[in-house]
């Protein structure tokens, strides 16, 4: 394929790709009917044709021998006349004795029972000198009889009856009309005079007007014509004949006289035309109709209209037909898309699309069913990972400290037996107080001022037991007031900070927390001037795979506090660790600002 | 958006073809496929009283206007070349709501003024070119009078001639006669001109009396075949050279009363010149013909190509 045709076919095939359903069912649809109707219309219409040509051409046969019957007729007629003439007057007389009266009233006669067809009739000596004639009875002073064709054929042909093209009869002083056409029928005949025998031509003359009236009241189908012409294709009748002769019209006449008998197709003069032809009996004539191949649609105009008419119906119907198949076909489908472009963007429940063919009906609610059993399992999941994600966090919470109680406890012992009941009062109210918001009704999310009482329950404990060792302060901005946050998120990090950072130091330590805001998101920054965290250290503290510290407290505090942050709120949220040896240590909790309806929806819980 | 465009299209694709399966149904009956049946009104005007010498052109005629479905009529003056009465028989037939006329005009004036009063009728001129008209149909004027001179000539250079100048202000009998002149003057011959009438030249019996005039000369047929019989009646030895064709001069032919006589394809000249008027009418420009001729004598007549052109089949 070159590369013209190779562009070409792939531009075909990517647009053909991309048709909707719709247009690829009307295209082939289409292709296909039109295929079909043109391939119907093209045989109907060659078959009409054909079909009319053959009746056109039977039907000029058939014209054809009417008019070569009714011709015949009439030349046999005035044959007859000649034989009547000749056989039953003229054989009969001795011209020695002058019979010319009796020749003439027998002749008479016959013209007179004649006359619509006959000119005249007249008897010739050998020298052509005028025997007898009627209607008329004179020769025109320089008429030479014996130099005309008729006379010398006549002569020439002793047996035949000889019939002349049409021509001017100049022979007679006729005052009516001296230049009349006429067809000439001579004879060679035999005349007796005194017992020998001598030649002469009779002549009769018959009105060319007869044979005109013959061959002109013929009508042919779709503008055809008839014309006459003789065996050498001289014209003796046409219509247009003197149009032909005055040079203004052309007739193939010479052509048509070397026809045979039969249907024959030409072109002249640019035009098809269907000729057929007969011969003319006795005579030789040929009879010629001519049909123009174009005329014979020239009457069937307003059939060839109708036929347009039924063609255009049938279009109009397939066309009909087409869009209706096609929609039918593809707005179901086109439904069932858009339902699922719906589906993707978020829409809760899928309509069922009704309508359409049985397979579209059965994909529809196939996809219906597919789409809701997605919905399910989805919701499924989803509950699965929220009741994981619940346990998860429960256990984790779970892991928190159990031997702060047990220290606890044992210090509030020894000071009740050491007779310090204020700070035995102190720490049990603020171990009563701290485990009170650490269950908190069982809730993840607690608002920020209880966690931050929870831690300062936990650091009044532990300042006790560690005899002040440090100091606890807190700053507390008040754009984070009304906040929420995770619960015993804050205690661990300061359990941290105290067994890591504040209890080996020879001077009294600083503990410090800060709740403040940044922007979305609530921070709370424990710090403390403790030992620090070597940094090769730091940078590992919160990695899952490192291996859980067995110093005191539970020594994954940091972890699970990062862990519980992420895992509650997302992966941007967590610790991060700041520390610098025998400096100290930051550690920064970063966590969504929640207020009360947020810190609700986010843990899909009440909250307190 | 898309969907509704598409329907869009499929309502005026189906709408189109609607239409047109209507259309084509109600096409036959709307008259557009048959003809408007207007018959075309054509006048002819002849400069004579009737048309015996205008025969062959009237068949012409005839078959040209049966052939188109076209309406004839034809007018005679009641005097012979009388201008006054052809212009007014003219504006008659162009107040009547003739379409087009055909005239064998008296003399070019005629035709002219009439173009000048009726500038949106057409005229068909015949015989003469005559200024104003649409078209005209004629044969070369001078032309055919040098041939008749030449044929005048070719029987044997005159002595003297006289030429009937019979038709008034007759633009092509003048040409004709002027031509003629000119061609015998050049061969030496003396040539004699008059101007007479075509019905006096038979009271006119003097001039035929004076055999001074080997050769007489007439341009048209009334005045030759009018010469014909009173050299017949006198028996006179003149040579008589004439122009156009009818039986009688047919018949002069024949027996050499006429010797020879110029003859113009009249049948063909009567069609073309109703063609152009129908070319004229339908808006169409019509184109003037000049028309072949021929030297016809007696002896010709045998020839069936002279009997065609010289006897036209009705």
């Amino acid at each position: 394929m070159t590369g013209p045709m190779r562009y070409i076919a792939k531009r075909i095939a990517e647009k053909y790709r991309k048709m909707s359903i719709q247009r690829v069912i009307s295209l082939f649809f289409t292709i296909v009917t039109a295929l079909g109707m043109i391939f119907m219309g093209a045989t109907l219409f060659f078959r009409f044709s054909d079909t009319l040509a053959a009746m056109s051409a039977d039907s000029t046969q058939r014209v054809l021998s009417q008019v070569n019957f009714n011709l015949d007729s009439y030349l046999r007629r005035v044959m007859r006349i000649s034989d009547a003439l000749y056989y039953r007057v003229i054989k009969n007389v001795d011209f020695a004795q002058q019979p010319g009266d009796e020749i003439l009233s027998s002749a008479a006669l016959l013209y007179e029972e004649n006359r619509d067809v006959l000119v005249s009739m007249a008897l010739f000596a050998q020298d052509g000198s005028l025997l007898a004639s009627v209607p008329f009875s004179q020769l025109k002073e320089n008429a030479a009889p014996q130099e005309s064709l008729w006379f010398t054929q006549a002569m020439t042909h002793v047996e035949n009856l000889e019939f002349s093209a049409p021509h001017i009869q100049r022979l007679f002083q006729d005052p009516d009309d001296p230049y009349r056409w006429v067809v000439s029928l001579s004879r060679h005949v035999q005349l007796t005079s005194d017992g020998r025998i001598k030649s002469g031509v009779l002549l009769v003359d018959m009105s060319f007007s007869g044979i005109e009236q013959v061959c002109s009241s013929v009508q042919l189908p779709n503008g055809g014509y008839l014309y006459l012409v003789d065996h050498n294709g001289e014209i003796i009748y046409h219509p247009r004949q003197q149009m032909i002769y005055s040079g203004l019209q052309t007739e193939n006449y010479l052509q048509a006289a070397s026809y045979s008998d039969g249907t024959h197709t030409e072109l002249f003069e640019g035009q098809r035309r269907h000729v057929t032809v007969k011969t003319v009996g006795y005579t030789g004539w040929k009879l010629v109709a001519v049909v123009p191949v174009a005329g014979l649609w020239q009457d069937s105009g307003q059939l060839v209209l109708f036929g347009v008419s039924m063609l255009l119906f049938s279009v109009f119907l397939m066309a009909f037909l087409n869009f209706r198949i096609s929609a039918y076909i593809s707005d179901p489908i086109r439904r069932l898309e858009h339902e699922i472009e719906e589906v993707k963007k978020g829409k809760e429940r899928m309509e069922l699309v009704e309508g359409g063919c049985y397979e579209v009906q059965q994909l529809s609610r196939s996809i219906f069913s597919m789409v809701s059993t997605m919905r399910h399992l989805t919701e499924d999941i989803l509950q699965q990972e929220r009741q994981k994600r619940r346990k998860e966090l429960d256990v984790l919470q779970s892991q928190i400290n159990p031997h702060f109680l047990y220290n606890t406890l044992d210090s509030i012992v020894w000071m009740t037996e050491a007779g310090r009941y204020q700070e035995s009062i102190e720490m049990v109210t603020s171990l009563a107080r701290f485990f009170r918001i650490s269950l908190s009704k069982g809730r993840s999310m607690i608002p920020l001022a209880d966690e931050l009482e929870h831690a300062r329950h936990y650091m009044n404990i532990q300042k006790i037991r560690y005899k002040n060792k440090f100091e606890f302060s807190m700053q507390i901005h008040p754009d984070t007031e009304g906040l929420y946050a995770l619960k015993l998120s804050i205690q661990p990090i300061l359990e941290n900070a105290i067994y890591h950072g504040i209890s080996g130091l020879d001077e009294d330590g600083e503990i410090r927390v800060e709740a403040l805001r940044d922007k979305e998101d609530l921070v709370i920054r424990i710090s403390d001037n403790g030992a620090g965290i070597p940094p090769a250290v730091a940078q590992t503290l919160l990695e899952e795979e490192r291996p859980a510290s067995h110093s005191k407290g539970s020594g994954i505090g940091l972890r699970n506090v990062h862990r519980r942050l992420r895992l509650y709120f997302g992966e941007s949220y967590g610790l991060t660790v700041h520390s610098e040896p025998d400096e100290g240590t930051m550690v920064e909790l970063r966590m969504p600002a929640l207020d009360r309806q947020q810190a609700q929806q986010y843990g899909r819980e009440d909250v307190l | 958006m898309k969907q509704r465009r598409a329907t869009l299209v499929q309502l005026l694709i189906l709408g189109v073809l609607g239409a047109a399966v209507l259309i084509s149904l109600m096409l036959p009956s709307s008259g557009l496929f048959t003809s408007s049946g207007e018959v075309v009104e054509i006048s002819v005007i002849f400069r004579e009283v009737d048309a015996v010498h205008w025969e062959n052109t009237k068949m012409g005629m005839e078959q040209a206007a049966q052939e188109a479905g076209a309406e004839l009529r034809f007018l005679y003056l009641t005097r012979p070349n009388d201008a006054e009465e052809q212009i007014e028989i003219m504006r008659r037939e162009a107040v009547r709501g003739a379409q087009a006329l055909i005239v064998i005009p008296v003399s070019d004036a005629c035709v002219e003024t009439l173009s000048k009063e009726q500038s949106d009728l057409p005229i068909i001129s015949m015989e003469s070119c005559a200024p104003g008209a649409a078209a005209c149909i004629a044969p070369d004027q001078a032309a055919l009078g040098s041939a008749l001179a030449q044929e005048i000539i070719e029987d044997g250079i005159p002595n003297q001639v006289l030429l009937l100048d019979t038709a008034k202000d007759n633009s092509a009998v003048t040409q004709r006669l002027d031509a003629a002149q000119a061609a015998l003057e050049e061969q030496g011959a003396d040539v004699a001109r008059m101007k007479i009438s075509a019905e006096e030249i038979k009271a006119q019996s003097f001039l035929w009396g004076q055999k001074v005039y080997d050769t007489v000369v007439v341009a048209e047929p009334f005045a030759a075949q009018e010469a014909a019989e009173k050299k017949a009646e006198l028996g006179l030895s003149q040579r008589l050279y004439g122009v156009g064709i009818t039986g009688a001069i047919a018949l002069a032919l024949e027996d050499e009363t006429i010797s020879a006589c110029a003859v113009i394809g009249e049948y063909a000249s009567g069609y073309l010149a109703v063609q152009q008027a129908l070319r004229a009418v339908s808006g169409e420009d019509a184109q003037s013909q000049t028309m072949p001729f021929s030297i016809v004598r007696g002896e010709d007549f045998n020839e069936l190509s002279s009997q065609k052109l010289l006897f036209p089949v009705d």
